[in-house]
């Protein structure tokens, strides 16, 4: 029955569409490659994350700790200076003192001023009764005159010095007293001429946390010059995936397979890695700046798929992406393969100048860098995954389609541990961000933001 | 020195099944334009094909595990381009249900040979069919499935996938007639 439905006109438009074929656009790919990488790559991802947002945690954290230590350090000079400032001296001229008050000696008179006329004290007769006195006085003057009764070696005047945590520290007097002096007195054995028997204790302006680090830091100053060695690993973002960074170019193809112009492209994966080591010498400017510089050697890997070869004067097949469009003339001829994958090695040479805040500079270090590098190319490495092709190498040159040199921002944070009095460890996360193309071709570097952590061994010199 | 680059089937699906994006695009590249065709032939527009295009090969991608070479790769990956076409004309179908339509007889034409059409202008014809005639055209005339699997495919009566292809087969002679007669641009043929 079915069968018999399928007639001539089904056939004919069933063997119209058997062979039929149709070349979509290259878009198609590109949103598989994103909706594959965006599948696929979320381990990677995942680290990627973490340590970006392990930099940013700690770039923020050294931020508000180098903030606040700023904040507390400055409050504290203020209250040292104005405590230096201020002798303790009444406000009130002495002209406006009561007669009947007795000063201790001549011109030797204690009397302490309460700015906060909201604060209760205590003006007394010396003969009075020091309780009645003292209560029938709350609130009535800021001036406490202190005397001395006949041949009584003891302060017979009561203060209250009412606790007021909002109170400035500085100018804050205590006064020692004896209330059970009366009884005493009697006991007391006079000798020689009364004397004044006055205790001031000033309390500290900073928390002893900060004087014992200020003590300290005369013992590190000898932290003046530094060598050290380090490397660091970590990874960057490309504009993978956006038509950008697809490179393509037609061509002649010069296989029978290709029927006319065949379109070539190599494609870079949104992220690669890298790693870096070098030397650095560091001095210290200032009580907290220092000025870092050295050289490093830095390689950057990243992964790309191609589909076309070159072939060289030496008639052998090198792998090769299409940022090479422009060195073309070294080659002999580019001929289209199936897609392959390549790893692509970027070496340079950086020369970083960074001048560095320490934040906290005890055993325990922190420190904020920022600076610029250097960068100088020393050659690109195109090696075929599979080693069906042969390597091929571009290094820097009038031909050669990177800049000899780019420049670079740097920041990063240096957490670091003094092992002994000349050796420091340190754990360093930092950003690296490209100025300049790495391409002749580009206007905008294609590797804008690298990320790592470093690992520093350190040595001071004394 | 291309063809040493010529990987089998067999060959391309393992680099697949370890996520080999160089594999994934051999394979993308070596079946992309045939199932291109597929997909105009159940989409209105070439965007709407390529959109359906990119979706199979995804889903092909992450069911290559599953692959265990009982069919042809071709038959299977056409098999994963198919279904989500019609996932995609589910959604319209679902909205302007497919139901009975009149067999409408149109005048009988003689037959015209198709090889006077090249391949744009009979997807063209076909993507000018309303969205089920297109639907049950393609799945009977060219896949080659009858009307009860049809039916059991898109959820409708045996009855409604008859008269929706007899509708399509009215409209597409109509076409090819019209094509003969008028030209491409509506210009009659000496």
């Amino acid at each position: 029955m079915e069968n018999s439905e399928r007639q001539k006109f089904e056939d004919d438009w069933k063997s119209a569409f058997q062979d039929a074929e149709q070349q979509p656009s290259d878009r198609v790919w590109w949103s598989i490659d994103n909706a594959l990488t965006h599948t696929e790559g979320g381990s990677m991802k995942r680290k990627v994350i973490f340590y970006k947002r392990l930099a940013a945690a700690s770039v923020i954290l050294a931020m508000v700790v180098a903030g606040s230590t700023t904040y507390f350090v400055n409050e504290s000079h203020d209250e040292l200076t104005s405590e230096k400032n201020t002798p303790i001296q009444p406000e009130s001229d002495s002209t406006t003192k009561p007669d009947n008050l007795t000063t201790i000696t001549g011109n030797e008179k204690l009397q302490l001023t309460e700015t906060n006329t909201t604060s209760r004290t205590t003006t007394s007769n010396v003969t009075s009764n020091v309780l009645a006195e003292s209560t029938s006085n709350i609130n009535s003057t800021s001036t406490i005159p202190l005397s001395l009764h006949g041949n009584k070696e003891v302060l017979n005047q009561q203060t209250f010095l009412p606790y007021d945590a909002s109170h400035p520290m500085q100018g804050f007097a205590l006064v020692a007293y004896d209330p059970l002096a009366d009884h005493y007195a009697i006991n007391l054995k006079t000798r020689g001429k009364p004397r004044e028997v006055t205790i001031v204790r000033k309390l500290p302006a900073m928390p002893a946390s900060m004087m014992a680090e200020s003590r300290r830091k005369k013992a590190d100053v000898k932290e003046n010059l530094w060598a050290a060695v380090n490397a660091s690993t970590g990874g960057f973002n490309s504009y993978a995936q956006s038509d950008n960074t697809s490179r393509s170019f037609m061509m002649a193809s010069q296989s029978s397979s290709f029927n006319n112009m065949v379109s070539t492209s190599s494609q870079p994966k949104p992220t690669g890695n890298s790693y870096s080591v070098g030397i650095n010498m560091g001095a210290r400017l200032d009580k907290r700046w220092v000025l870092q510089g050295g050289v490093s050697y830095i390689n950057q890997a990243q992964g790309y798929t191609s589909n076309f070869a070159a072939v060289g004067f030496d008639n052998t097949p090198k792998a090769i992406v299409a940022e090479y469009t422009g060195a073309r003339q070294s080659l002999v001829a580019i001929t289209p393969t199936t897609p392959y994958e390549i790893n692509s090695v970027n070496e340079f040479v950086s020369v970083p100048v960074q001048a560095g805040y320490m934040v906290v500079n005890r055993k325990f270090g922190l420190q904020l860098n920022s600076g610029v590098a250097t960068d100088m190319f020393v050659r690109n490495t195109l090696t075929d995954k599979s080693g069906q092709l042969d390597s091929f190498s571009e290094s820097a040159g009038t031909d050669s389609p990177y800049n000899t040199f780019s420049w670079s921002a740097l920041a990063g944070t240096e957490f670091s541990y003094k092992i002994g009095s000349q050796y420091r460890v340190s754990v360093a996360p930092g950003l690296r961000y490209a100025l300049s193309p790495m391409l002749k071709t580009n206007t905008e570097s294609t590797t804008p933001v690298m990320w790592d952590m470093g690992f520093r061994f350190r040595y001071i010199f004394k | 020195m291309a063809e040493r680059f010529i990987l089998s089937d067999q060959e391309l699906i393992k680099g697949c099944v370890k996520g080999e994006r160089a594999s994934q695009e051999a394979l993308y590249n070596r079946y992309c334009r045939k199932m291109m065709v597929i997909c105009q032939r159940y989409a209105k527009s070439t965007l709407e094909a390529e959109d359906i295009l990119q979706e199979g090969f995804i889903k092909v991608f992450a069911a290559i595990k599953s692959f265990r070479g009982d069919a042809q790769l071709n038959t299977w990956i056409t098999r994963i381009m198919i279904n989500t076409a019609l996932n995609h004309q589910r959604q319209k179908l679902y909205l302007l249900p497919m139901v009975d339509v009149a067999n409408t007889n149109l005048h009988e034409t003689e037959d015209v040979s198709l090889a006077d059409f090249n391949l744009s202008e009979l997807i063209g014809m076909i993507q000018s069919l309303p969205d089920g005639a297109r639907v049950v055209f393609n799945l009977f005339a060219i896949e080659g499935y009858n009307h009860k699997e049809i039916a059991a495919m898109l959820e409708i009566s045996e009855g409604t996938s008859k008269s929706q292809y007899s509708r399509a087969k009215s409209l597409l002679k109509s076409k090819l007639e019209n094509a003969r007669v008028y030209g491409k641009f509506g210009e009659a043929k000496v």
